[in-house]
């Protein structure tokens, strides 16, 4: 199984002091998970935003799907993420305004037809049990069920690379469960991997790999 | 594809945000239908007082012979029928020298009145008959004033006296739209004059135009010219080319003003929306940029927005103002209102512009905390 993901001393900092990452180097291969954990302000999550191509590392490469975009345009990186990278934030982050089904196509790149999603749409939604939810508004869904629709719309348009930052940091026992499942389940297929930020250690306990990220002591 | 996509999350975007949407439409709306409405109304009032500053007295040219006896210099006739027929000359009356005329056969009746005898050089005749009908050369048409004052009882059957001789009168008349001698003739009687009249003691032009009084008169100059400069006197208002122009500057130059200030005014306001609208999009454009929108297409559904909402309303505000002028009889230019609306409309999508700007260069990861 090859590397998806080559992350090469990677450092990076908040303004001109707080160095988050130093000298980072790690390979996330396809058809696993791997959960990133650590305490608070250790730099988890800015890990994943740098694999996600949201942040830039001050210093390091990091290869995604096969393109080293560190430099490259904001666009290319845009059009990148939008291709092979799917994102699960811990607060589900849903439009609460918008219904189920609006929140879902949203996760469907721009540049890409909605009706050729349809059948993914509808099975994923059937598989994490919101299917009876795709008319009703974001804001009227529990917690459980925000999370599920966000995951929902996360998959929909099949990324290689499946972020998850703390997904079950809100649920509760059953419904991190599901979700668990699904992440598992995707990470492993062929092809794909998921990179779990997490404190939950069913998730540690399961991940295929476990990378633990120390607080830097300046 | 994204172009209909964009378009899309933007208009879903502008229904959620009804009260923002709703301010960036009202916007657009009252401020494209105050500008049709100012320009129009404008528009209005300019062409009412143009139509004014058109009157026969604006546009009339009087020359006069200087002769001061009564068969003594006049201007030549074939001369005043070249000038009668000149370009931009719309009628043209001839006048003998005016005479005086009385009540025939009652000897201690002094009342007297003017007596023309003229002849329509160009254009239609400019009295119309309200009694009789029109006289033959050698009988007269009264004017209802002269009536009056000479106390026929039976105006189209009767006679007056000009200079020892009878002029029989067949008809009565009202004069109207005959420049500076309207009035004059208003209260005069009148004769046709005969074919090979010597010469007319004034000549009276209604030109097409204010802008054709100084060229007419300057024609008539040059065709004068052998008759000689100081034996007529040419009588019409020099600031008649003028008119035209300084109705149309004065009346749309203020309304101008006011639009172009309007319409600032609306476009930093709309703007101030656009600006609060992506202030409080962060999270959602933090969102968006997280699932793979560039810069573009968050800059793209931002401006879009903007124009979709300041479009209609624009359209929808021209429409209504239009609507409002026409009830009011305003004559409308059917460009004006579709040329408002497109502005205001472009004002809407420039406004957007630095709204949309701030919403593409924010960073997405920053405001979904990280860490």
């Amino acid at each position: 199984m090859g590397s998806l993901i080559s992350v090469n001393q990677v450092g990076y900092r908040y303004g001109r002091a707080q160095l988050v990452l130093d000298d980072v180097s790690v390979d996330f291969v396809e058809g696993q998970v791997h959960a990133i954990i650590g305490p608070s302000g250790c730099g988890k999550s800015t890990l994943l935003y740098l694999i996600g191509l949201m942040l830039r590392p001050e210093s390091g490469e990091i290869v995604v799907v096969g393109a080293e975009l560190t430099h490259a345009r904001d666009f290319d990186r845009a059009i990148h993420r939008s291709e092979y990278i799917g994102f699960v934030f811990q607060d589900s982050l849903l439009e609460p305004s918008m219904t189920v089904m609006e929140n879902v196509i949203e996760g469907i790149p721009l540049q890409h037809r909605v009706s050729e999603y349809q059948p993914d749409i509808d099975s994923h939604l059937l598989r994490l049990g919101v299917a009876d939810l795709r008319d009703r508004k974001a804001s009227q869904l529990s917690g459980g069920q925000a999370q599920r629709v966000a995951l929902v719309r996360a998959m929909v348009k099949r990324p290689m690379v499946l972020l998850a930052d703390e997904p079950t940091g809100n649920l509760d026992g059953a419904t991190a469960s599901i979700v668990l499942s699904e992440l598992f389940n995707y990470g492993r297929q062929p092809g794909h991997t998921c990179i779990v930020v997490t404190h939950d250690e069913r998730i540690t306990a399961d991940a295929d790999t476990v990378l633990r990220l120390e607080p830097i002591n300046v | 594809m994204t172009t209909w996509r964009l378009v899309a999350v933007a208009l879903g975007h502008a229904r959620r945000r009804i009260v923002l949407s709703l301010a960036s439409f009202l916007i657009a709306a009252l401020a494209a239908g105050a500008v049709v409405y100012l320009i129009g109304d404008s528009s209005q009032r300019s062409n009412q007082l143009l139509d004014t500053l058109n009157s026969p007295e604006v546009r009339s040219i009087t020359l006069r012979a200087n002769s001061d006896t009564l068969n003594g210099d006049l201007l030549p006739e074939n001369i005043v029928r070249n000038i009668a027929m000149l370009p931009g000359v719309e009628q043209a009356l001839g006048l003998s020298k005016v005479q005086s005329a009385s009540v025939a056969n009652v000897t201690d009746d002094d009342a007297s009145v003017g007596y023309f005898v003229g002849a329509f050089l160009n254009g239609e005749t400019r009295y119309q008959l309200t009694s009789g009908r029109h006289p033959q050369f050698g009988e007269a048409v009264a004017s209802e004033n002269a009536v009056d004052r000479l106390r026929l009882t039976v105006p189209s059957a009767s006679q007056i006296l000009v200079r020892d001789a009878l002029v029989p009168v067949v008809g009565t008349f009202t004069a109207s739209s005959l420049g500076a001698i309207t009035n004059l003739l208003n209260t005069s009687v009148f004769s046709p004059a005969i074919e090979d009249q010597n010469g007319y003691f004034i000549l009276v032009l209604i030109v097409r135009q204010p802008s054709d009084v100084v060229a007419v008169v300057e024609a008539a100059r040059i065709l004068l010219t052998e008759f000689g400069v100081s034996r007529y006197t040419s009588e019409y208002d020099p600031r008649a080319a003028e008119v035209e122009l300084l109705v149309a500057k004065a009346g749309r130059s203020g309304a101008r003003s006011t639009a172009l200030a309007i319409v600032a005014l609306a476009g930093l306001i709309e703007a101030a929306v656009a600006f609060m609208n992506a202030v409080l999009q962060r999270r959602e454009i933090a969102r968006r940029r997280a699932l793979g929108f560039t810069r573009g297409m968050v800059f793209g559904v931002l401006v879009i927005e903007g124009a979709a909402l300041s479009g209609v309303g624009a359209a929808i505000g021209s429409l209504t103002a239009t609507i409002v002028l026409a009830s009011n009889k305003h004559s409308l230019v059917f460009g004006q209102p579709i040329a408002a609306a497109c502005f205001m409309a472009l004002i809407g999508v420039i406004a957007a512009l630095p709204g949309g700007a701030l919403g593409a260069f924010q960073d997405p990861a920053r405001i979904l905390r990280v860490p």
